[in-house]
């Protein structure tokens, strides 16, 4: 009698049917699987934050679909014949979360804060072209903008900004966009440590949203912005739910608790899309997987040795298996969206006769247990790479089995990621599957990545090859979109002959929403989605 | 206060400081021995050789590894836990915000536990062999071998997806947090994943411990004199059957702590279970120490607090 009656009790306590307490439409919520670390644009580094940043700043210039640029809080802008100045007129009446009034000053700031070397911040080496960039930079006594001869960025009055660069840069315009080049206010910040700054927790932007709320590791709540330049977005909330385990967040979208999320475990992606409530949204992206090796250790420094690596793996096949079809194979640095990217230039297709041919002319011969050797020593070296990452390890595995093939043994050695990348930046290691995120723009990776400059950089491989250097430094050197493009196809045409990686794929971003939702751009970069975030709309249907 | 025993008190509150310090020491050293560091996940995914040198130094990381401790000790004494390198949010705030949530779930899994395990327990015992017995120990078997990610992902299945009853996760809902319907609501899933776990070994130990005192002199002398088969055994049996099982649940603390830590990752619950989880794999440093500081002093307190309260409880433990 009792338990009948506890039991009675707590069903009318808990009302055992789920609440759709959300208004239809009006609150958007978003599952994201971790949480942002910090919300100020000049210093933020990671993919949650960037998220949770683009809906709160506006950068200067947006991308659209194509990847051009097009106005945001710059209203037009012109560029010198010489391309050295670049002179931005800004929208009027924008006015910053906390209502003052934001102007060409909060620009300045911006990336002088940028430029400042006690500021910790990833997205410096973007503003390389920026008239007295090394003296502002330097690691010793940077110099102060007021003590140079030429200011690079001048507050030219309320509503116009100038930029000088000290070469023409074509990727000059590119570098100013969301998330990396977020306005910050001034009357907030200035002589605050960016790096610390409470700001950094409770942001003020210009940006379509305002932050109400931010739990750590449970939600970030944003509301709409009224007061939006570029008029108020149709939904009221922004809710981004941290829900760490994948399935959960499925469950959480099957169950109504979030209406997006992004990137479901890819072979679920079949049955979400039957699903008539829901409906998949599928970006190119910018970023790529490779399987790469120290370019300095034999037998990697032996061409025909590479290629054959090359020739050894079915890199579709791994699209298909791994990828369940969303990427597109690799064939350098440049993604098939970039206008940067080459057709002409080819992979090695997957030959294993080729492959074991090109070994042998190396002088390897097989083993008495099928491993090849050369002089003795047996062709075999570990393979590290990020064990959380499911696709990754995946394509780990079979890489391992491919070169298994063709007689070349691959020990795998899953890390933990601060590990793992510890181990890149020292550059130890003998191979490695990873990733880049890359840029939308073909400058600020492929120089850092493969100029022979930038062993203390990205060159983590040491890569080393004079036409390369000279191809990247002339586009890196050249305003004209036309000009840059010959230089990176020559440069792409040299890293395949040089085959420095097996380049593998460019995963895609797949996002899944609830059917209703509309306005959704999937912009082919990093997280690109999420700027449409202002015009996403609930039709209904 | 018997001198006697005041020298003992302050001998053992002398140990416990003691012992934090070491805890402290082992902890901050084991910490760095780990590989990687945190400069790895500050970069995100925007990584050169330079900006991890950059970060480190801004952290202080290129420093003496035993200058770092003092640092953070001589901090810590004054009740500055730092500030984590990941969000730059003090310490002691972070881990006081997720403290509710962790509480509110531990404490609730142990009273679920309890609830539903002694009576269980008991029943076991007095219908020892029959099929109350068996289907007891069926129950207890399938709860200790059920990992809890397992079993909260098939209770999200079944209560979220199959019925519909119940939302998969979270503490509760933007707008609706003073809603204790919602609340309980969101609560009722974890709170049964880990109390399940723990509820297997709390219904053993009533078991095999009431079977034990059913066995006693007093209580066959308690028949004897005709007292009723449920009096003997909730009056006079069970009460001393519990002991051994209160001890228990006293040592099961750090073992429901530990199931926190996976159950609240499962249903995304923001406590200090997944807090800790976070820091260790970001090698956010400042937290994990906070973190592991914070237990410590809970675990060598309630050590503390026993052995003081055995001594003046039982006349024969002396204190010298």
């Amino acid at each position: 009698m009792l338990h009948a009656t506890l039991l009675v009790l707590l069903v009318a306590i808990i009302g055992l049917t789920p609440t759709a307490s959300r208004a239809a439409g009006k609150d958007f919520v978003i599952g994201l699987s971790g949480d942002a670390t910090s919300l100020n644009p000049v210093v933020a580094t990671d993919g949650q934050s960037y998220i949770a940043e683009w809906p709160l700043f506006d950068s200067l210039v947006e991308l659209d679909q194509g990847l051009n640029v097009k106005p945001l809080l710059a209203e037009s802008w012109e560029v010198s014949r010489d391309g050295l100045t670049y002179t931005f007129k800004l929208k009027r009446g924008v006015k910053w979360h906390d209502g003052k009034p934001f102007s060409a000053r909060d620009v300045a700031f911006t990336f002088y804060s940028v430029l400042d070397p006690k500021v910790t911040t990833p997205h410096r080496a973007y503003f390389d072209a920026l008239a007295g960039f090394p003296e502002l930079t330097a690691k010793e006594n940077p110099k102060r903008p007021e003590e140079l001869a030429v200011r690079p960025i001048e507050v030219v009055d309320d509503h116009t900004v100038r930029f000088r660069l000290r070469y023409p840069s074509g990727s000059f315009l590119a570098v100013l966009v969301n998330p990396r080049a977020g306005i910050v206010p001034e009357h907030l910040l200035k002589g605050v440590d960016l790096n610390t700054a409470e700001f950094n927790r409770r942001p003020i932007g210009t940006g379509p949203f305002k932050l109400v709320e931010w739990r750590r590791g449970e939600r970030l709540v944003m509301e709409a912005n009224t007061q939006y330049h570029g008029g108020r977005p149709a939904l009221d909330h922004l809710i981004f739910r941290i829900i760490p385990d994948s399935v959960v967040l499925l469950q959480e979208l099957r169950a109504g608790g979030v209406d997006f999320i992004e990137n479901p475990p890819l072979t679920e992606v079949a049955r979400l899309k039957r699903t008539p409530t829901l409906k998949v949204l599928v970006a190119d992206n910018t970023s790529y997987t490779y399987f790469g090796w120290r370019q300095d250790l034999a037998p990697f420094t032996d061409v025909r040795v590479r290629r054959a690596l090359y020739h050894a793996i079915d890199v579709p096949s791994i699209v298909r298996e791994v990828l369940q079809g969303y990427a597109a194979v690799s064939t350098g640095q440049f993604p098939p969206s970039s206008w940067a990217f080459d057709p002409s230039v080819k992979p090695y297709a997957y030959d294993p006769a080729r492959a074991k041919a090109l070994l042998a002319e190396a002088g390897f011969k097989p083993g008495a247990d099928g491993v090849l050797t050369k002089d003795g020593k047996r062709f075999s070296f570990s393979v590290r790479h990020d064990q959380a990452n499911q696709s990754v390890k995946d394509t780990a595995v079979i890489v391992q089995e491919f070169l298994k093939r063709v007689g070349v043994e691959a020990h795998l050695e899953p890390l933990d990621w601060p590990t793992f990348v510890k181990k890149l930046f020292a550059s130890d290691f003998e191979g490695i599957v990873v990733g880049w995120t890359n840029h939308h723009d073909p400058d600020p990776f492929a120089y850092t990545i493969w100029h022979s400059s930038q062993w203390k950089g990205r060159n983590f491989a040491h890569y080393k090859n004079p036409k390369v250097d000279e191809a990247l430094e002339a586009a890196r050197r050249s305003g004209v979109t036309a000009e840059r493009k010959k230089h990176y196809a020559e440069f792409s045409k040299v890293l395949m002959e040089d085959a420095p990686y097996v380049f593998l794929y460019f995963p895609q971003q797949v996002y899944v929403t609830r059917a209703g939702y509309e306005g959704f751009v999937p912009i082919p970069t990093f997280a690109g989605i999420y700027q449409s975030l202002k015009g996403v709309r609930w039709t209904g249907r | 206060m018997e001198p006697g025993l005041r020298t003992y008190v302050l001998k053992r509150v002398g140990f416990a400081v003691l012992m934090l310090v070491g805890v402290s020491i082992i902890l901050f050293t084991i910490m760095r021995l780990a590989p990687g560091g945190p400069e790895a996940v500050l970069i995100g995914g925007e990584f050169s050789q330079e900006a991890a040198a950059q970060i480190r130094q801004r952290l202080g990381l290129d420093r003496p590894l035993a200058l770092q401790y003092l640092g953070w000790a001589g901090a810590a004494l004054r009740g500055d836990l730092g500030r984590s390198f990941k969000t730059g949010d003090p310490v002691a705030a972070l881990i006081l915000d997720r403290l509710g949530p962790t509480v509110q779930l531990t404490f609730g899994a142990l009273v679920l536990a309890l609830v539903v395990a002694v009576p269980l327990g008991v029943l076991a015992a007095v219908r020892r062999g029959t099929i109350w017995d068996t289907l007891g120990s069926a129950v207890a078997l399938f709860g200790v071998s059920f990992p809890s990610f397992w079993l909260g992902i098939m209770l999200i299945l079944l209560f979220s997806e199959v019925f519909h009853w119940l939302p998969p996760s979270g503490l509760s809902e933007y707008g609706r947090e003073a809603d204790l319907s919602a609340r309980v609501r969101h609560a009722i899933l974890p709170t049964l994943t880990l109390g399940l776990i723990q509820m297997a070994s709390f219904m053993r130990f009533t078991r095999s411990s009431l079977l034990e005192v059913l066995r006693q002199d007093y209580v066959r002398t308690a028949r004897a004199k005709g007292l009723g088969g449920g009096r003997v055994v909730w009056r006079h049996a069970l009460r001393n059957a519990l002991i051994p099982v209160v001890t228990v649940v006293g040592l099961s603390l750090p073992t429901l702590v530990g199931g926190a830590v996976l159950t609240e990752t499962v249903f995304a619950w923001p406590g200090i279970g997944r807090l800790a989880v976070g820091a260790v794999f970001e090698r956010d440093y400042p937290v994990i120490m906070g973190v592991n500081l914070m237990v410590a002093t809970v675990v060598i307190s309630a050590n503390l607090l026993t052995d003081l309260a055995y001594c003046v409880i039982d006349p024969r433990i002396s204190y010298r």
